[in-house]
């Protein structure tokens, strides 16, 4: 049980890392549009593949 | 009337009409520069509405069809709005606008001022405030689990009091970050020495930490998991609630947004231009293609056309507009292409007013509200005593439990449910009427009409429409077609249901052939005016017969028009017409009456016409009580001798416009819009839409909100009745507290947004629905 010792701190250290993860997904726009992801994938036109030119979302522009 | 102009082929495109967007003035209206950063070069960013988006899987073809012209594109399928970096030495916006349009999504610009670019970044912070302190207090309650469940066998006192520690740490981001709003609003209480809401929750809040810091010490009971639990289901209800509202209650307010950007103007050589609509003045002529909404008021020219109006009216069916009816700004022209004369911009059009109406009456406070205002103060200054007292008394039995005791007591009570119970219930109503048409000018007033057991209605107008077709005309001492023209030029004068039908009957009355000065209305009466006749000024009046004719003539017409040399109008005229004008009852009159009766409304005919007439359409309707030839005195001292006798509150319908100082006596006023400016109606409710079926609909819906708003104020009592004493009897602990506190107010505005909706009726945002579809662009 001595790991316990290290592992509460470490758990608080891995919690402040998940809040971090958080703030970034909240601020860079990640929630700002929930409902449009989910159908992106019945689009015919995008065939998956960022490479020819198909959009990509650069949410920090917004 | 000047030569038509839309004689010239229809054939501009809508997709030539992007090139205005390149116009730097245009632009500068339209796009908000970004300053360029490391990264990224300087940009612009425009808004655009795209009324083809109809689902979420559009938003992948609207992005592809700008892919690698702009920098950024986001699509919000709800909204149906599109955002577009760029950047300007790449690309335009009136390329890519013609890209969009080529994708089968014609865009349009949405001007800067229409919307909020704060917003985003407030609503970012919210859900931010929302999740940490919900993953905090997940985390928190995970290190609390051990001090709950396990024996001090299993795990060594140090350890948990690392726990303690553990949790300690991670209630500080929720403090930090969470309960800010809280503790801002509440020092603002403070601060200015009243005793808001929050003042408790935030008192509560600090007790427990603080006490759960000292416990931390002491080595006793630490409550960090109740805080950081609270705070997340406040803020998650307050999220939950937010979100409901706002779906409930987007209304008529962001529809000037809708308005189109861009108008095709004929110019004096009769070509159409793309014109910027804020360049639009009045008799400017613009050319409307099928499924145009309609830029600005004005009057439909040369042809006729099918016009959807339900944006203002809720009236899904299409009407069939003749040239020379008026059109107003949001409705949709469903046939074309068409032509019409702008008689006032967008600006001031009708929508405009009704925007202008909505958005003020949503900021009105009801008057529940203020009565629990003048509650709130006591209650919460008996609750912070009751905390005291109760923190005492425990101090005393058991000190250790007493800052719990206290967290408990400040923490359950609601007043939240309480103060939102009211203008929840009735801004949520008040929408619902908005979108049907019913502008309801304050709270107040549908409060009122909900309580309201006196219906006192005005005849013409109201309950009846006045026909066009069959009019007698009985004239001494003037030609019959003098006094049609006469008649007819004053009527122009006044916007009374008799003088418009009066107007309509003689089309071609041309004030050119009358010199007319100093035309007067005088409400309730009629019009006064001079009048050069046979090469002398004469004073003529039109109206009723005590003020046209000074009562000599009687009899069954119901418009008088009497001739005086000038000056002398206390005498006998020197010539006189009346004229007999058919009204017949709406066809939905009986119906209305019948419900309000069925409410158990008491129902008055009040009229100015004369009593046979009126005696007629009352017993037509079976309305017991009536008077006729009642002039706007009388009809006050009716309305006075009616609030005192019965102490119950009145209601009036009638003419806004005509009846003015009654409307404003009686308790709750309510008329047709009738054209006329909005501003000039006194009424507290005004019906768009020239239905007397929307006053039932407008009744019921009332009584159903004040139903629902004393189900919220009897629910949130109850709760607090039972959840003070027993926190205050310790049997409360805070955590329960917290989520007792935070489901009650969520519990009532999720209950007050039900007064939007009357079991039965069928959706109204059915018919804008239907607008919004119709509005797409047939190209």
């Amino acid at each position: 049980m001595d790991s316990l010792y290290l592992l509460i701190p470490l758990s608080v250290l891995l919690a402040f890392g998940v809040l971090a993860l958080i703030a970034w997904a909240v601020f860079s726009g990640q929630f700002d549009d929930v409902d449009g992801e989910g159908a992106r994938i019945l689009d015919v036109s995008d065939g998956g593949d960022g490479a020819n030119g198909a959009p990509t979302r650069n949410n920090d522009l917004l | 009337m000047s030569a038509p102009l839309c004689a010239s082929p229809l054939s501009s495109s809508i997709t030539d009409s992007y090139s205005a967007l390149d116009d730097p003035d245009e632009l500068a209206l339209l796009a908000v520069n970004l300053p360029a950063s490391e990264s990224a070069p300087p940009r612009l960013e425009a808004i655009f509405a795209v009324d083809a988006i109809h689902c979420a899987a559009c938003a992948a073809t609207i992005q592809a069809a700008v892919a690698g012209l702009a920098d950024g594109c986001s699509v919000n399928p709800a909204s149906r709005r599109v955002r577009i970096t760029w950047n300007p030495a790449l690309t335009t916006l009136a390329h890519m606008a013609r890209k969009l349009a080529a994708s089968g999504y014609p865009p349009r610009p949405i001007a800067l001022d229409a919307l909020d670019m704060g917003n985003r970044q407030a609503l970012r912070f919210t859900l931010w405030q929302m999740l940490a302190a919900g993953f905090c207090a997940m985390q928190v309650m995970m290190y609390a689990v051990p001090r709950y469940l396990a024996s001090t066998l299993e795990i060594s006192a140090d350890q948990l009091q690392l726990l303690r520690w553990a949790e300690l740490v991670l209630t500080l981001p929720v403090l930090a970050f969470s309960t800010k709003p809280f503790f801002t609003r509440a020092w603002a209480d403070v601060r200015e020495r009243r005793i808001g809401m929050d003042v408790p929750v935030a008192l509560g809040m600090a007790v427990t930490f603080l006490a759960s810091v000292w416990a931390l010490q002491s080595g006793a009971e630490v409550y960090f998991d109740s805080l950081t639990m609270f705070v997340a289901i406040l803020l998650l209800a307050r999220w939950t609630e937010f979100r409901a509202f706002t779906a409930a209650t987007r209304n008529l307010a962001d529809s000037l947004a809708t308005l189109p950007r861009l108008v095709r103007r004929i110019g004096s050589d009769g070509i159409a231009q793309p014109t910027a609509a804020t360049r639009l003045r009045p008799n400017d002529r613009i050319e409307l293609a099928q499924g145009d909404r309609i830029p600005a008021d004005g009057v439909l020219e040369l042809e006729s056309a099918l016009i959807d109006e339900s944006l203002l009216t809720g009236e899904s069916t299409a009407l069939n507009k003749q040239p020379g009816d008026a059109l107003v700004a949001g409705s949709v022209c469903l046939s074309g292409p068409v032509c019409m004369l702008v008689t006032r911009s967008a600006k001031e059009s009708r929508l405009a007013e009704i925007v202008q109406l909505v958005n003020r009456a949503a900021t009105e406070r009801p008057a529940m509200i203020r009565h629990a205002d003048q509650l709130a103060g006591p209650f919460l200054a008996g609750v912070l005593l009751l905390a005291a007292l109760a923190g005492a008394v425990w101090s005393v039995v058991d000190a250790q439990r007493a800052p719990w005791v206290v967290a408990a007591v400040l923490i359950v009570t609601c007043p939240c449910a309480l103060a939102l119970a009211a203008p929840a219930s009735l801004l949520a109503a008040m929408s619902a009427l908005a979108r049907r048409g019913v502008l309801v000018r304050s709270p107040v007033a549908l409060e009122r009409l909900a309580q309201a057991k006196h219906f006192v209605f005005d005849k013409t107008g109201t309950l009846t429409l006045p026909g066009t077709t069959e009019m007698q005309l009985t004239a001494s001492g003037i030609s019959a077609q003098k006094s049609w023209m006469l008649a007819a030029v004053l009527a122009g004068h006044s916007t009374h249901p008799l003088a418009r039908a009066l107007q309509t009957a003689v089309p071609n009355a041309n004030s050119a052939d009358l010199l007319v000065r100093d035309v007067k209305e005088i409400a309730g009466c009629g019009v006064e005016a001079e009048v050069l006749l046979d090469g002398n000024w004469h004073q003529v009046r039109l109206g009723s017969a005590t003020f046209a004719t000074n009562g000599v003539q009687q009899g069954a017409a119901n418009v008088h028009l009497g001739v005086w040399p000038h000056g002398k109008t206390s005498d006998t005229p020197i010539a006189w017409a009346a004229f007999s004008i058919n009204e017949t009852v709406r066809p939905s009159a009986a119906a209305v009456l019948r419900s309000l009766r069925q409410r158990g409304a008491h129902l008055f005919l009040l009229s100015g016409d004369s009593p046979s007439r009126v005696e007629a359409v009352a017993a037509t309707l079976g309305i017991a009580h009536w008077q006729g030839g009642a002039t706007p005195a009388e009809k006050l001292s009716f309305l006075g001798d009616l609030q005192r006798r019965e102490r119950l509150s009145v209601a009036l319908v009638g003419d806004g416009i005509n009846d003015a100082p009654a409307m404003r006596a009686a308790d709750v006023s309510i008329c047709f819009a009738q054209g006329a400016p909005l501003a000039q109606h006194s009424a507290d409710i005004i019906l768009l839409a020239n239905r007397l079926d929307d006053l039932a609909y407008a009744h019921r819906l009332a009584q159903h909100a004040m139903r629902i708003v004393r189900q919220g104020l009897g629910f949130s009592l109850v709760y607090n009745l039972i959840g003070v004493p027993l926190a205050a009897l310790g049997m409360l602990p805070p955590w329960l507290a917290g989520i007792g506190m935070a489901l009650s107010s969520l519990l009532v505005v999720l209950n007050a947004l039900r007064a939007g909706k009357l079991a039965g009726e069928p959706a109204v945002s059915v018919a804008r629905e239907a607008a919004s579809h119709h509005a797409l662009p047939a190209h």
